[in-house]
């Protein structure tokens, strides 16, 4: 296997051969002129740079690498692209799952049904039930402390309502976001389940009516924020996973 | 001091030389055309999926508001933009998500491949901006940046319905080594090459990732879970080597990948490390991402000896003339290539 180079992809040469390492002199590389060379290299080069920075750039990062990679010139070039994340998949560490769970009331606050998401049997395929993992995964991953948890329950405040409009028998909505932490390798081999009720913690709730889905509907704005509140970092939405 | 300038100007030669050759050699493009294929199934079964709950996820109002999406905006300073921020009515919407369901038809099959390419990559960028944050996962990012390269070069020569019309229309003759075939490609591998870096060094600031119980963790975590394999818990060396294998295959996949030697090694753990996660972790749709982004880095030659004898007996079936058909006198060129 190889990369497919036209001229020097024949019959896999030894390692050590200094032929094999050998640059091919740029007058018998096959199409574009210098010039469509030069320019695509300068392009090349910012692209590589622009792609490198921005993963760089996430969180805990030096001043510089945040301020090469999230100044306005390149994130005007990275973020409509999709490129400004980024990459850290179970980093730093493999976290806990996290629940939505609600319950649901009539007009005259009898309990009409108690329900989670990300559901396996009510979300399918599988893809379908990872959206709402995420949904409920990314309440609070947000880069700024002080700005995660009111963001968190003004999230959760939005997911109660949807819950509402989807449920139109319902008139209140108490939705929770629980964390359900995995057990050590010791805990398991001692006999604690995966699902164990000692694992699981809320963290957030919020209560909704149906009175506040009709006000809601009319505002544009709700997330609690005031004049006092700090200046935004200059941080992006790559960090997730 | 001639000595030195004379050494100078031979290692700065030799370097563009090297750069000339490896970013402009000319290349088949059969690899960019099967990941052509794989990225159009691949965004065709991800954008499918959101069927289920479109106006839920896109509309104005729903689990991701617009009213968040703006505050947002404004929080982050995001340049990023999305048709779904203009579009209110269910109908509108329906109609958008159906153009692009048949724009990734378009893809997976090949027709009018450098049109469509382009379509699909904005199109792709409009679906994931407007659930970021939200409901976004890594899919979202290696599906965009697949599409994205596939929009470079001639993703359509081979394997596509483009390519059968060429030759039904009398032009018999083999694509050409394509400069932009292997500038996609290489963009692909670097991209690839990077994300794997970060990803690793990303492990590195976490503690469970050098003690061993990462993988564990992983495993251990029911939301995620879709294959109980917990019982590897009794085997607490495997569980450590796993982990560790992961974040060094990671941060050093950017070196050792180049290497021929070691490439096919190196490939061969991203298919076991992949397919773990897709089997075991439930996440079937990144782990098929990832493994069409390692193909990159495998070479026209293997793609086409595998595929080529597939493609010709469709050829034969659908234009009578295979690959091998004489070539017309009068050359006609299919629809975008």
């Amino acid at each position: 296997m190889s990369t497919g180079r036209k001229q020097t992809d024949s019959t896999p040469q030894n390692p050590t051969s200094k032929s094999a390492a050998k640059p091919k002199p740029a007058s018998e590389i096959v199409g574009w002129p210098a010039w469509a060379r030069g320019l695509v290299s300068l392009l090349l080069v910012w692209h590589l740079a622009a792609i490198f920075l921005a993963p760089f750039s996430q969180p805990p990062t030096s001043r510089l690498v945040a301020f090469l990679a999230q100044n306005p010139v390149v994130r005007a070039y990275t973020d409509p692209l999709y490129l400004n994340h980024g990459y850290s998949f179970f980093a730093p560490e493999p976290g806990p799952g996290h629940v939505i769970e609600y319950t649901l009331f009539d007009s005259t606050g009898n309990q009409l049904e108690t329900s989670r998401f990300p559901s396996k049997r009510e979300q399918w395929p599988r893809l379908n039930y990872h959206r709402f993992m995420m949904l409920a995964d990314q309440l609070d991953a947000f880069p700024s402390e002080e700005l995660r948890e009111p963001r968190a329950k003004y999230m959760l405040t939005n997911y109660a309502l949807q819950i509402l409009r989807e449920h139109p028998t319902a008139d209140r909505a108490i939705a929770r976001r629980l964390v359900h932490f995995m057990p050590t390798r010791a805990d398991f081999l001692n006999g604690v389940a995966l699902d164990d009720p000692k694992l699981w913690s809320e963290e957030y709730s919020v209560t909704q009516t149906r009175a506040d889905l009709v006000q809601a509907e009319a505002r544009s704005k709700q997330l609690p924020r005031s004049d006092s509140d700090p200046e935004p970092e200059l941080i992006t939405p790559g960090s997730q996973p | 001091m001639s000595q030195l300038w004379q050494w100078v100007r031979g290692y700065f030669s030799a370097a563009c030389g090297a750069w000339n050759d490896f970013w402009f050699t000319a290349i088949d493009a059969a690899t960019l055309s099967l990941i052509r294929i794989c990225v159009g199934a691949m965004l065709l079964y991800t954008h499918f999926i959101w069927t289920f709950n479109l106006y839920a996820f896109f509309g104005p109002r729903g689990w991701l508001p617009m009213e968040l999406v703006e505050r947002d905006q404004e929080i982050f300073q995001n340049f990023a933009w999305s048709l779904f921020y203009h579009i209110e009515s269910p109908a509108l919407i329906w109609c958008v998500h159906i153009v692009a369901l048949v724009v990734f038809v378009m893809l997976m099959m090949g027709l009018f491949s450098r049109v469509v390419s382009v379509l699909a990559a904005f199109l792709a960028i409009m679906y994931v901006v407007r659930v970021s944050p939200g409901a976004f996962f890594g899919l979202d990012k290696i599906n965009c940046f697949l599409a994205l390269y596939l929009t470079i070069g001639p993703c359509g020569a081979r394997y596509s319905l483009d390519s059968l019309w060429r030759k039904r229309s009398g032009n018999t003759d083999e694509p050409r080594p394509s400069v932009s075939a292997n500038l996609a490609i290489r963009l692909m591998q670097w991209h690839l090459a990077i994300i794997y870096l970060f990803s690793g060094l990303g492990k590195l600031q976490g503690q469970a990732w050098w003690t061993g119980e990462a993988t564990w963790m992983s495993i251990a975590n029911l939301e995620y879970q879709s294959l109980d394999v917990t019982f590897l818990a009794h085997y607490p060396a495997l569980l450590d080597l796993l982990t560790h294998v992961t974040v060094f295959w990671e941060l050093f996949y950017i070196v050792l990948i180049w290497n021929r030697w070691l490439r096919p090694w190196m490939l061969m753990i991203a298919v076991g490390m992949h397919g773990f996660i897709a089997l075991c972790l439930g996440m079937m749709t990144f782990g098929i991402a990832m493994l069409i982004a390692n193909l990159a880095f495998v070479s026209p030659r293997l793609v086409r000896a595998l595929f080529d004898p597939v493609a010709r007996r469709v050829s034969l079936a659908l234009t009578d003339t295979g690959s091998v058909a004489p070539q017309s006198p009068t050359k006609k060129t299919g629809p975008t290539q």
